[in-house]
Parts: C-alpha cells; structure tokens; sequence
C-alpha cells in the first residue's frame, strides 16, 4: 500500500511536471532551445563585460562565471516557481486534496531538467578547456547540487504557503534575488572583496556552494570539508522546519485561497 | 464500529473567518497593524453527525450557503474540520467536481492521462482501462483534438468516463450532472446503479429533486450547517422545498424593510463567495440553457375564468392555469403537469396528462401552452404552483420548476375555513 502511494505520487509529480512542460512551451518557436538559450545570452554578455574589463589577466575567468552562472540560474528558478506553485494550482487544489509538497516538487522539475541541460553544456566547456575533475570532486559537485536543490525546497516550502497571504512575496523574492546575485561570487572571485566582507558574504548559502564548486571543478583543490559539515548541519533542521510548517500550513490554507 | 459503516461523521463543526477588509499584501497587514483585524464568524457547519453504509446512494440537499459543498470538501480532505472527527473506511475519491486539472490546450488523450493520475490511477492502469474511458465517452474520432474545441456536454462526458474508471469506493459527486444530455444522464445513473452493486458507496450533491428522489437510499437535508433531516427521500425533499419556500419569503421581506442585520450581512458576503466560486458551475448552466436543455418552462400564470391575469382567485369559482414551455426538439408522448402546494408545502393537488389519458403526441419545436380549467375548491390561503415535464416513462424530467407561481385564495362568503378542500357543501338539521 505504501509502496503503491509512493508509485503514485512519483507518477503525479511527473504527470504535473510532463503538463508545465508542454504548456510552457507550446507556441513557442524555438520551443526548448530557451531553456538553455536564455542563461546563456546572459552568460555571454557578462562574459563580454567582466572578462573584457575587469579580468583580463584571468584566464579561467569565462569557465568559473559559467559554473557560477548555471548553478545560479538552478536556484533562482526553482525558488521562484516553487514559491508560486500552490497559488497557480489554486483551481486544482479547491477541488481535490493533493498534498502540497507533490505541487511544490513537480513545478521544480523543470528547472531541474533545465539545470542538467545546461549541466552539460558545461561539461563541454570544461573539455574544451581541458579540465578533467577527478570523480571524488565529481561527487562532492553532486552534493552541492543536491544542497542547492534542497536549499531552493526548504524556500519553497515556507513561501509557498506565505505567498497566499502576502502576494508581494514574490516582488520581494526578486529584488531579493538581485540582491543575493550580487552577493555571491558569481561575476567576481571572491577574493576580490576584502576578507571581513567574505565572512559576510558567506551568511547568503550560494556563496559556499559557488565557491566550493568552482575549487572542485576547476581548481582541482579541495574545498574545506569542515565548513560543509556545518552547512549540512544548518541546512537539514531548517530543511525540516520548512517541511513542518508546510504541514501546519496546509490545513487551513485552501479554504484562504 | 460497524463494519458496513463506511463514512462516520461525528459532531463536526466548520467555521470560516471572513474578515471584513482583505489584507493581501504586506503593505496592507504594515499599514493596517495598528487596526485591530476584524473577523465575522461564518459557521458554515455546526454539529453536523451522520454516517454512509457501505453501497448507499446517499444524496446531500439544501440551499445554498447550507454548507453542502463544506461538507464534501472536508469528506475529501481538501478543509479540515475544526473540530469533531470523521472517519472513512474506505478509498474515497479525493475530488468533488469532474475534470479537475483539464487543460483545454491539451488533447483529449492527454487530459485523460492527466485527469487520471490526478484522480490516482497509475499508468498501468490508465493504459489498461484507456479504451474503456474513450469508448464510454463516445469520443473516439476527437482525442487528438483539443479539449478547448469540445462542447461542455463533450468535456462532461470525458470527465465522468475517467471518474468512473478511477476506481474508488466512494465517489464523491458535486452537480456532476448539471450538464450533458438526457442519454448521457441515463447513462450515468445506469453506472451509479452499477456501482451499487459491486457495493460501491455514492455521494451525491445535487439541486435537482427528480434525480434525488429517484436513486437516493437516504438523503441528508443540510439546513444552514446543521442536518435538517437525515433519512427517506420524500420526507427530506419536501422539507427541503418548504424550507426554502419559507426562507425566500423570509428573505424578501428581509432586504424590504430596511433594517437590516448583521446576520444578514454575514449572509451576503457568504452568498458573494459562493457565487465566485461557482462561476464555472451558473457558465455551465447557461450552456445547459443553450444547448441542453431541450424543453423548458418558460412561464405560468394563473387566470380567471375571463382569461384575465389575477392573483386572488374566489372560492368556488373556475380559474385557469396556464404554463407555456419552449422545446428545442421535436418531441413525442411528453407528460406535462402540476402541482399545487399550500403553504405548508403539502401538495394538495397534482395532475398531469398521462393521468389524465390526454395524448399529447409529436410536439414541433416552438413553444407549447398547456392551460388546466379547474373549479376552485380549495380552502382560502395561499398557494404555490410547480410545473413539470417529463418523459414518456416519467423517469427524465426535462424541467421542474418548484414554487414557480403563487395565488391565493379567498373565500368572501364565509367567515373562515380549515382543512385543505372547501368541497361544495350544504348542511341540513332535522329536529324530531
């Protein structure tokens, strides 16, 4: 029985997902080809600014923007549409009980399959610069990316409740995103900022996993395995906490929709 | 417990709060911190206990606001109750309305793939029953096209075939049938009658008494959140339209005066709700209207024996009652009647043609006026006039329109009369 639930909910997560997809791209010329296109405008351009200006005498500068950016891109979308995804399902839910999570995950799904589409496109850049990361580096990678997923759920879970409430949750969210862009070392290495400013920087969670993921890949160093043990041991209660408070939140949240 | 018991509903009450100002954004909760948020209480649900046996048909009626689709969607488990408990012993379907999740850009094939899993069938089981759904929603030569091309009375029928097939214990139905055609409406009773028998339990929400009275084993009559009365179909229907008669004349007299309560209030903002919410069941209804509804009561009046309009009607006299109806299609062997009600909801007076052996034959479109010449012997007071008409067989009734008409009685010869019928009467006394 149990068993035959979690069968089922996989195949409901999927089914919703399978849905967004067609609908998101339906009509569209170029179809698919924007998932990828649009980071990727966006990566040329700020690799045309900053390589050109500032870090000239960086020659992995366009590699680590591109690691930056992708992993970037994965968080913002998936937090953005995870947010939304209860309050665009409203009709859904109003008529029949799909626990709330399956909703949350399922809108997530594309930014993930977006996320291995560009996953690979720097894998080539990666060949290209003749960067072969050893599989232990590989692994700790994967890891990072799962955190990055888990952080995005964690905001998902509390804000997709709240924004039901607070509908300008979701203009904050993206001044809030600028803000966090800025605020990891994406476009810049974060030894450019002076060390008292690192230590800030690292409050926002997407500097540590930025930052261990370029060292990773393209350093070929190994990232402090102390700090990550923290981070995991930060991010798995609140992990929790958000799955918690999307429990107590969905009992009377339909009914407020 | 019981093990035929399937659905045990114990003391559960639902209240909502609708706050008198909307506060969405953070903006309004900042600016409006100082203010004391002001709620009104709605008991949509007070102590509301019952229970289903297991391959019941068990129907939900009551006015709207009664809090009928509250309690289902508690059953469902989309609300929660405030308090009280409801247990189920069984796989309920989680939905109340057919075609949750439809997108009207996908195709025909793909909707039913997506309302299925929805509705918690597995692949497996879809692919398994997948010509099964389309073969009983006749839509073969349309599941490549898109849902947003169908009629409403297509979309219906696609939506009951995967509800049918998903595989539930316990179906859930919320005005399932207001829309589709007479044949499909037959078909779905013959599916529900089916589901009966495999000891399937039916729960059904509907305004419509015919359907009601005809299948419902019980009927739980829901009067603003408590049971007004759990049992027979009969006694429930007729409580149900009394009620209402009373509460409309309650209401209208309500917003003339104008003194108006807070409970009237609560009443509106209540009713407002209801009507966003249902704005897809009343578009619905006028599509029944344009393309359904093949015969419809268009008006009735009550004459006097000159044929003049009137109200009062003078005991003993001969009045009139016409009721004019508008097909669509052409028609054989209808059966056209009336009810006449007093003000306790007691019909005292029914008739219709096939009673009456009046044939009525092949009817053309257009409109058809069916006028009843009867003497008045009815006791003063007032009355309310139903019309109806049905089928052949009286199991379809293409409309029904309850209360539709009122007139009264008045009686100048005589000081005052009880009983139902004044019948033509005189009194002799003999003294020895």
């Amino acid at each position: 029985m149990n068993l035959k639930k979690q069968l089922h909910y996989r195949e409901t997560i999927w089914m919703l997902a399978k849905t967004d997809l067609k609908m998101r791209y339906q009509g569209s010329w170029l179809g698919a080809i924007w998932v990828f296109l649009k980071p990727f405008c966006l990566f040329l351009i700020l690799n045309f600014v900053f390589s050109n200006l500032f870090f000239k005498h960086n020659p992995t500068y366009t590699i680590r923007l591109l690691v930056g950016l992708i992993l970037w891109f994965f968080f913002a979308e998936s937090t953005t549409v995870g947010m939304n995804s209860l309050l665009s399902k409203m009709d859904i839910l109003k008529k029949i009980y799909i626990p709330k999570w399956i909703i949350i995950i399922s809108a997530t799904v594309h930014s993930a399959l977006a996320f291995c589409f560009n996953l690979v496109i720097l894998f080539l850049f990666l060949i290209a610069y003749h960067i072969f990361p050893n599989v232990l580096h590989l692994f700790l990678f994967l890891v990072y990316i799962l955190l990055i997923y888990g952080i995005s759920l964690t905001y998902s879970f509390f804000a997709a409740p709240l924004i039901v409430r607070f509908r300008d949750l979701n203009q904050i969210w993206e001044v809030l995103l600028q803000v966090l862009f800025y605020a990891s070392p994406i476009i810049y290495p974060i030894t450019a900022v002076p060390p008292n400013v690192q230590t800030l920087l690292y409050i926002n969670p997407m500097t540590l996993l930025i930052e261990h993921s370029k060292v990773v890949l393209i350093d070929n160093g190994i990232a402090r395995f102390d700090h990550l043990l923290i981070f995991i041991a930060i991010f798995i209660p609140c992990f929790l906490g958000s799955l918690w408070y999307l429990k107590s939140a969905s009992k009377n949240l339909i009914e407020n929709m | 417990m019981n093990q035929d018991i399937v659905i045990k509903v114990d003391h559960i009450s639902k209240s909502f709060r609708i706050p008198q100002e909307q506060r969405n954004t953070i903006k309004e909760h900042v600016t409006g911190f100082r203010k004391k948020m002001v709620y009104e209480n709605f008991h949509a649900l007070k102590n509301l206990s019952f229970e289903v046996r297991r391959g019941e048909f068990f129907s939900i009626i009551g006015r709207n606001g009664s809090g009928k689709s509250t309690l289902l969607k508690i059953l469902a488990g989309i609300y929660s109750a405030d308090s009280g408990s409801i247990i189920v012993n069984d796989e309920i379907s989680p939905f109340l309305e057919l075609g949750v999740g439809f997108n009207p850009e996908l195709s025909g094939k793909d909707n039913i793939y997506l309302n299925a899993t929805i509705l918690g069938l597995s692949k497996f089981d879809i692919d398994r029953n997948y010509h099964k759904i389309v073969n009983f929603s006749e839509l073969h030569r349309f599941m490549h096209l898109k849902v947003k091309n169908y009629s409403s009375g297509m979309q219906v029928r696609l939506a009951f075939s995967v509800a049918i097939h998903a595989e539930k214990e316990i179906l859930l139905m919320d005005e399932v049938l207001a829309v589709g055609d007479v044949n499909f409406q037959v078909k779905c009773f013959n599916v529900f009658e089916e589901f009966i028998k495999q000891g399937k339990t039916i729960i059904f929400v509907s305004h419509d008494p015919a359907s009601v009275q005809k299948y419902s084993d019980r009927v739980l009559y829901l009067e603003s959140g408590r049971a007004g009365y759990i049992g027979n179909a009969n006694e429930a229907l007729s409580r149900y339209m009394y009620t209402d008669v009373i509460k409309e004349a309650k209401d209208d007299s309500v917003s003339a005066s104008e003194t108006p309560t807070n409970q009237s209030n609560i009443g509106e903002a209540q009713s407002d709700k209801i009507q966003g919410d249902s704005s897809q069941v009343t578009d619905r209804e006028d599509a029944v209207e344009d393309v359904e509804k093949i015969v419809e009561i268009v008006s009735v009046q009550v004459l006097n024996d000159e044929g003049k309009i009137t109200g009062e009607i003078i005991h003993g006299q001969i009045f009139q009652i016409r009721v004019q109806y508008r097909l669509l299609k052409d028609l054989s062997n209808l059966i056209f009647g009336i009810i006449i009600y007093d003000q306790k909801k007691r019909a005292m007076f029914t008739t219709n043609t096939f009673s009456e052996k009046v044939k009525t034959g092949k009817i053309e479109p257009g409109t058809v006026t069916m006028n009843y010449r009867i003497t008045n012997y009815l006791s003063a007071g007032n009355y309310l006039l139903s019309a109806t008409v049905s089928d052949k067989t009286q199991r379809i009734y293409y409309d029904w329109k309850d209360g539709i008409q009122s007139f009264k009685v008045s009686n100048n010869l005589r000081l005052m009369s009880y009983g139902g019928a004044d019948l033509p009467h005189e009194i002799v006394m003999k003294k020895d």
